[in-house]
């Protein structure tokens, strides 16, 4: 057996630890982000009914993250594909929370304030977008993983 | 090549107990050695000692022309397979099996030709992907066993390693053993208290008791040529008959019956004309008919052979016939001894041709 057979081989008695560590490293980011985007606590902007989506969304991701990180270290595909869609949706969600508030200026006490200002704004996307990089990274070596491995499993079956 | 020499060694505990002493063996590359000996007689303290895991408190060990007296466990190229196997729970076979060549980090490309390799050898390959709690226990034995098998040591070091399996998987997994041994032409150290392991599996058994070597050959010669009473009672199963007796002539004079002896045993005795010495019978060279009145007191058949207990005067003894016995309580029988072993009855060595 030369090395690449012997490295497809070894898929099927190891993880794939590549594709979970980097969904975990999503969850890590987007930690980050939610401890970071309440920062500007400005009037009262935030409460409404978008805090309350912002918090279930957030455990949703965390979640569901998780359970892909779980997923794919058996080089799922089901689990691959849904890690892609959350990083995809991790970009998206820049333009749900963030960017309202960046873009909202509020009137307190006769002076107008930024809810968001550009430094917290800027840290905010950033994080969001290495969470959004890790999850479809993670997501797409995941496929990838899969379809080589589903390859090899049926042409050593044949 | 793996050639170990254990010369004196002896172990002293903090409390002053000594557990081994003054061990002598060498052991020659590709032998099976058995250790065995009832519970707390040193052999697992021996093994630890080889291993590395106890310290020697005087002695030496010399592996290959080297001391390795003082070298710590992972420099001295030893596997040890534990009673209790020793598997991470958390880790499925595979890395299980690889996880000492991780650590090492040898290339992952030979660690999987290693492991796959020794999978074959155990007949593990399907249960490679499987956690150790989803195997039997014979299997995570083999596991234990493969792990050792990966890391190609000089010597292997097994530690009770069928303990904690059923009779019937003792058995298989020590011919799954000896496979291993004849296929992998390895320097084994083998402790057990279990006589059929040791006759079965060994090239020599050492037998200990009490810290002391008692006896070093091979299977055969731990059976048929015992060096004192307790290695003649600790081989065979069911244990040797032993009786008082005094040499009288060509008599052997118990105070329940006497034996004729044949002029090479006479001859072998002369020195102990008119003393008392320990005659020593097994079970199996027992046959019916003969000389001796034996009262049976119970009988149990095994299948091909039949084990007969009963008493000669107020001496128990039990016999081994082979063929299928119908015997009631209270029958009286003749026996006869086929083959004797005799024993000093101060010393309790063996009395033997002096060379």
């Amino acid at each position: 057996m030369d090395a690449s057979m012997i490295k497809k081989d070894r898929m099927k008695y190891s993880k794939n630890k590549f594709s979970s560590n980097f969904a975990l490293l999503s969850i890590l980011f987007n930690i980050f982000y939610f401890v970071s985007i309440y920062k500007s606590d400005i009037g009262n902007f935030y409460y409404s009914i978008i805090i309350g989506e912002s918090v279930i969304y957030n455990l949703l991701f965390m979640l569901f993250t998780f359970l892909c990180s779980e997923g794919v270290k058996k080089y799922s595909l089901g689990y691959s594909v849904t890690l892609v869609v959350i990083g995809i949706l991790q970009t998206a969600r820049i333009f749900y929370l963030p960017a309202r508030a960046h873009g909202t200026v509020l009137e307190i006490g006769g002076v107008e304030r930024a809810v968001m200002d550009n430094a917290q704004y800027t840290r905010v996307i950033v994080f969001l977008l290495i969470s959004s990089a890790f999850a479809v990274i993670g997501g797409v070596v995941g496929i990838i993983r899969n379809r080589v491995l589903t390859a090899y499993t049926n042409s050593s079956a044949t | 090549m793996a050639e170990l020499k254990l010369q004196n060694l002896n172990k002293i505990y903090d409390n002053n107990v000594q557990a081994v002493f003054d061990f002598n063996l060498d052991v020659k590359d590709g032998e099976l050695i058995v250790l065995v000996g009832p519970s707390g007689c040193g052999k697992s303290t021996t093994l630890r000692m080889v291993a590395g895991l106890e310290d020697i408190t005087s002695g030496h060990l010399i592996l290959d022309g080297k001391d390795i007296t003082t070298m710590p466990p992972k420099d001295r190229d030893m596997a040890m397979v534990f009673q209790n196997y020793a598997l991470y729970g958390h880790m499925t076979v595979y890395e299980n099996m690889a996880f000492s060549l991780n650590l090492r980090k040898e290339n992952k490309n030979v660690i999987h030709e290693k492991v796959l390799a020794a999978a074959e050898i155990l007949g593990l390959t399907d249960q490679l992907n499987k956690k150790p709690s989803q195997l039997s226990g014979g299997q995570r034995q083999r596991v234990a066993m493969g792990r050792a098998i990966v890391r190609t040591p000089k010597i292997f070091l097994f530690d009770e390693p069928l303990s904690n399996l059923d009779a019937k998987l003792r058995g298989s997994t020590r011919r799954e053993i000896l496979l291993l041994h004849k296929r992998l032409k390895a320097t084994m150290l083998y402790v057990t208290h279990d006589q059929t392991e040791a006759l079965t599996l060994a090239d020599r058994i050492v037998c200990m008791s009490m810290g002391h070597v008692q006896q070093i050959g091979t299977p055969l010669e731990l059976y048929d040529s015992p060096a004192n009473l307790f290695v003649a009672s600790f081989i065979g199963l069911p244990p040797m008959n032993f009786f008082d007796m005094k040499v009288t002539g060509d008599t052997l004079c118990g105070s329940d019956f006497k034996v004729s002896l044949k002029p090479e045993e006479k001859a072998l005795l002369s020195s102990y004309e008119g003393k008392e010495i320990t005659l020593g019978v097994r079970p199996e060279d027992i046959d019916e008919g003969g000389q001796i009145d034996l009262s049976v007191f119970s009988n149990e058949n095994l299948g091909q052979t039949t084990l007969v207990h009963g008493h000669a005067g107020k001496i128990k003894m039990t016999c081994k016939f082979r063929s299928w016995c119908n015997y009631k309580a209270g029958d009286r029988i003749k026996v006869s001894f086929r083959k004797m072993h005799f024993f000093d009855k101060e010393t309790t060595d063996a009395i033997r041709q002096s060379k």
